[in-house]
Parts: structure tokens; C-alpha cells; sequence
């Protein structure tokens, strides 16, 4: 019996480290691997280089600058993660490594799961319904804004509506927005602001995050806060692509804290420009409405019914009897008080005008002694010493001369 | 405007100024009366703009107590 010895095949290192790499390569091209992150370290480049390890085993990974800037959560020494892409290996070192295209935290595919089960089943109770979504008001006194008070959310709220409606009052509640307590905090700060019932509007919300940190938003319980709130809610969870449940219970979704801010509150343009028109419509109506009355005082003067009346008081003073006397006191009276309310109606608004004219820079000018106005230059020479109104006030002043405005051919 | 005008909040104030606008164009009141809601409203008007030129935004903090309680706290100012 003859003993045949099989000599074991000899390698390069780099015919191995090659055979190992078509064999890794080859069988392992797309494959998730879970793991505690560690050694995170961002290179310059953009790479994002870590290790996966779990307890006896640790594995070097990399993920590039194109995959690693889809990433959105933060990438820290301790999170559980599911990392997908390939195993590469580097031949000049006879290493391997994992080269990730994708990295998610673990226990994110159950949290999409709950999010699609909690957001179906709200939905068929009617919560999201478009019907019971109500009215903002138009012009808010108080903006009740809960949300944390370290964020970005906040100062971007109140930047906004101090530029566009700083007469608004804010009712500011902090709390957490991420993490455990989170959800329960939301929850009694909507109870609170709902019962108190002085804020015609509240906004709750927090800058963008990963689903994991957006996550109190998705919670039943503050859905249902949000829900059960007396005050109309305005969401404002993060960026454009993250709808919460919140959202979509919320009467109006903002998709920024600063979009909520502007939703919440009229801009103060929009409002000066309808001051101005509503104060030009006043001072249209009022002109209107004593043009129509001194119109009509006239009319009554000159009026036959009142000659009557005159000619009653006369006989009765002639009696000279104290129904008379009563009468006449009433008559005069009555005549005198309307005619000086005329009177003050017509100086006022024409004072009114006068001023508004002077102050585009017309003057009047008066004679200094008699305080006669002058309304010619002829007049003003006449007089030597005038005294010259500007809107805010009145300068005396001594005539010279006669300057004549050569006239104008017909 | 009287001072309880003062203290009107801004939606307050417009609703007032509408009310008068509404009110002087249907011709609801008598002259005198016309005369003084004119004045009215645009003192009304002055009061709009004067909240609308606010420097400051007033910001009450509503902080919750251990026990669960809500208090209000210091104003904060604006930023």
C-alpha cells in the first residue's frame, strides 16, 4: 500500500489574496450585516470609515462619500445598525472589509411597521379626516408654540413672527422632542395649552431629524392629544420628505417650524396696505355722508315747513306766554345746536384736508394784524406783516416786494 | 380713543375699524356720531399700525412643575 502523500498547494501571498478576494467578492455581494457602530471617524474626503462590532467579533466597514450622504441619522460609537452593501478585500493588506451603501439604525424596519399599522388604523377612525380640519384664525392675539427650546425650531418661529406680526403674543411651552419622554411631555403641554384656552393657535413641532428622532410625532398618544386639542394645531415636524401622524392630524402641516410660523400669522404688509384702505374708505364715507347732510339741512332752511314754524314761534312770542317762551327756547335751541354741529362737522373735515394738503407743502397766509387770510399777492403787500401757517406751525414774515407772474396767453 | 382702546388686541382693533367703515358707508349714524366714529377709526388705524411697528415680541414661557403642574414663567424677549 502505497502511501500517497497530496502535497498541499502552494500560494503566493498574492495568488491567495487574490483567490480570497474573487471568493469573498463573489459570495458576498449584497448582504446586510448587523452590528454596534464604533470607531466612527469621518475622513476629510467624505468617506465615513467605522468598524461593526458585536461581542466577540468586530468587522471594519466603510461607507462612501456618495452612499454616506443619504445617511440621515447621526452616526455615533454605540448604535445598533444594519449595514448593507459588500465585502471587499484589500489585497496589499489581506484584509477585508465591508463596503456599505446603505446604513440604517436597527429596529427601523418595526418602527416604518408600526408607523404604517398606527397611521391605517387612525385613519379609519377619522382622524385625518379633511372635514374636521378647522379654520385658522385670521389674526391670532396668541401663538402658543410647543416644541424644545434648544432647537433651531424655536428661534426660527419667533424670528418670523416678530418680522411679520410682532403685535402677537406667544405662549412658548418647552419640552423634549426626542427620546422616551418626548411623546408623554407633547401630550400634557397640548393638554395644557387646550384647557388654559388663551391661545388662538398653536404650533408643535422640531426641526428635521431621522425617523428615530421625529419619533414622539408618531406616537397615538400625541395624535390624539393633537386630536382632542380645543385649539386649532399647526405641525411643523422637520423637512419636506417627513410626514408624521402628527401632520396628519394636525389642522395644517407646515413642513418647516419657520413655514408654521409664517402659516400661523398675516404678513404685516398685507395688513398695512388694508389699514390704509379701510382708513381712505372712512374718509370717503364720512365726506359722502355730510355732503348728503348739509345738503339736506339746507333744503329743510329753506323749506316751507320750517317758514311755518318760524311764524309760530313770532306770534307765539307775541303772546308773549310761557308756552311760547318754552317753545321758542326749544326751537332756538334745536336750530342753534344744529347748526353748530354743521358748522364744527364742516371745519373739522375741512381742517382735516387742509392739514393733509399743508403737509405736501402748501402754506396759508394771514394778515398779521387782522388775521385775515390772503388769497392774493396784492393783498399781501397790502398788508407788509403776514403771517405764513406750514402744517406744523406759523412764522411771521415782512413783505418786500411784488413779484408779478407774468400771465399766461389765452 | 378712549384708554379701554388702548388695550384692544389687534384683531380687536380691525374688527372695530370694519365695523366703522361698514357702519359710515351704510350711513348708520348721525352726523355729529359720524364725525366721532371717524376720529374712531383713525385713531383705530394709528393703534393698528403702532402694533404692527412693535420692537419686541412678547414671549411668556408656560414651564412644567415636577408635580405636573403648568406655571408662567419669566417673559422672554424676542429674538
Amino acid at each position: 500500500m502505497t502511501v500517497v502523500r497530496v502535497e498541499p498547494p502552494v500560494f503566493s501571498v498574492g495568488e491567495i489574496n487574490a483567490v480570497v478576494r474573487e471568493l469573498l467578492e463573489g459570495e458576498f455581494r449584497d448582504i446586510v450585516v448587523r452590528g454596534e457602530l464604533s470607531n466612527v471617524r469621518e475622513h476629510g474626503s467624505g468617506h465615513v470609515y467605522f468598524r461593526l462590532k458585536d461581542a466577540g467579533a468586530q468587522l471594519a466597514g466603510v461607507c462612501f462619500r456618495s452612499d454616506a450622504r443619504s445617511i440621515d441619522f447621526d452616526l455615533e460609537d454605540g448604535v445598533q445598525v444594519l449595514a448593507r452593501g459588500r465585502l471587499t478585500v484589500y489585497e496589499a493588506q489581506g484584509s477585508y472589509q465591508l463596503v456599505a451603501r446603505s446604513l440604517e439604525p436597527a429596529g427601523r424596519g418595526e418602527l416604518e411597521r408600526a408607523y404604517r399599522v398606527l397611521l391605517a388604523r387612525l385613519d379609519a377612525e377619522g382622524l385625518f379626516d379633511p372635514a374636521r380640519k378647522r379654520a385658522l384664525p385670521r389674526m391670532p392675539a396668541t401663538v402658543a408654540v410647543i416644541t424644545s427650546p434648544g432647537g433651531a425650531a424655536v428661534r426660527d418661529i419667533l424670528s418670523t413672527l416678530q418680522r411679520r406680526f410682532p403685535c402677537v403674543q406667544v405662549l412658548f411651552v418647552p419640552v423634549p422632542v426626542q427620546g422616551e419622554t418626548a411623546a408623554p411631555a407633547i401630550v400634557r403641554a397640548l393638554d395644557e395649552v387646550s384647557s388654559r384656552g388663551d391661545a388662538d393657535v398653536v404650533i408643535v413641532g422640531r426641526g428635521g431629524g431621522s425617523l428615530e428622532d421625529l419619533w414622539a410625532f408618531n406616537e397615538e398618544t400625541v395624535a390624539r392629544a393633537i386630536h382632542r386639542c380645543r385649539v386649532p394645531v399647526i405641525s411643523a415636524v422637520g423637512h419636506e420628505r417627513d410626514v408624521t401622524i402628527a401632520d396628519h392630524v394636525a389642522d395644517v402641516r407646515a413642513a418647516t417650524p419657520t413655514m408654521a410660523a409664517e402659516i400661523a400669522v398675516p404678513a404685516r404688509e398685507e395688513i398695512l396696505a388694508q389699514i390704509a384702505g379701510l382708513l381712505s374708505a372712512c374718509g370717503r364715507h364720512l365726506r359722502a355722508r355730510v355732503a348728503h347732510a348739509s345738503s339736506r339741512v339746507n333744503e329743510m332752511l329753506r323749506s316751507y315747513a320750517l317758514g311755518r314754524v318760524r311764524g309760530g314761534i313770532e306770534q307765539a312770542m307775541q303772546r308773549s306766554d310761557f308756552t311760547a317762551q318754552r317753545l321758542r327756547n326749544a326751537a332756538l335751541q334745536r336750530t342753534l345746536a344744529l347748526a353748530a354741529r354743521l358748522d364744527t362737522l364742516h371745519a373739522r373735515l375741512s381742517g382735516l384736508d387742509a392739514r393733509e394738503t399743508m403737509r405736501r407743502g402748501f402754506t396759508v397766509c394771514t394778515d398779521a394784524r387782522s388775521g385775515v387770510l390772503l388769497r392774493a399777492s396784492a393783498e399781501a403787500v397790502a398788508s407788509r406783516d403776514v403771517h405764513v401757517a406750514f402744517h406744523d406751525g406759523v412764522v411771521s414774515a415782512r413783505v418786500e416786494e411784488r413779484i408779478p407772474i407774468p400771465k399766461e396767453r389765452s | 380713543m378712549s384708554e379701554d382702546d388702548e388695550s384692544l388686541t389687534f384683531e380687536e382693533a380691525m374688527k372695530r375699524l370694519e365695523r366703522i367703515v361698514a357702519d359710515l358707508e351704510a350711513g348708520n349714524y348721525p352726523l355729529a356720531e359720524s364725525l366721532q366714529k371717524f376720529e374712531e377709526g383713525i385713531a383705530l388705524g394709528k393703534h393698528c399700525r403702532a402694533l404692527l411697528e412693535r420692537a419686541d415680541l412678547r414671549v411668556r414661557t408656560l414651564v412644567e412643575a415636577p408635580d405636573g403642574t403648568f406655571q408662567e414663567g419669566e417673559a422672554l424677549d424676542g429674538e
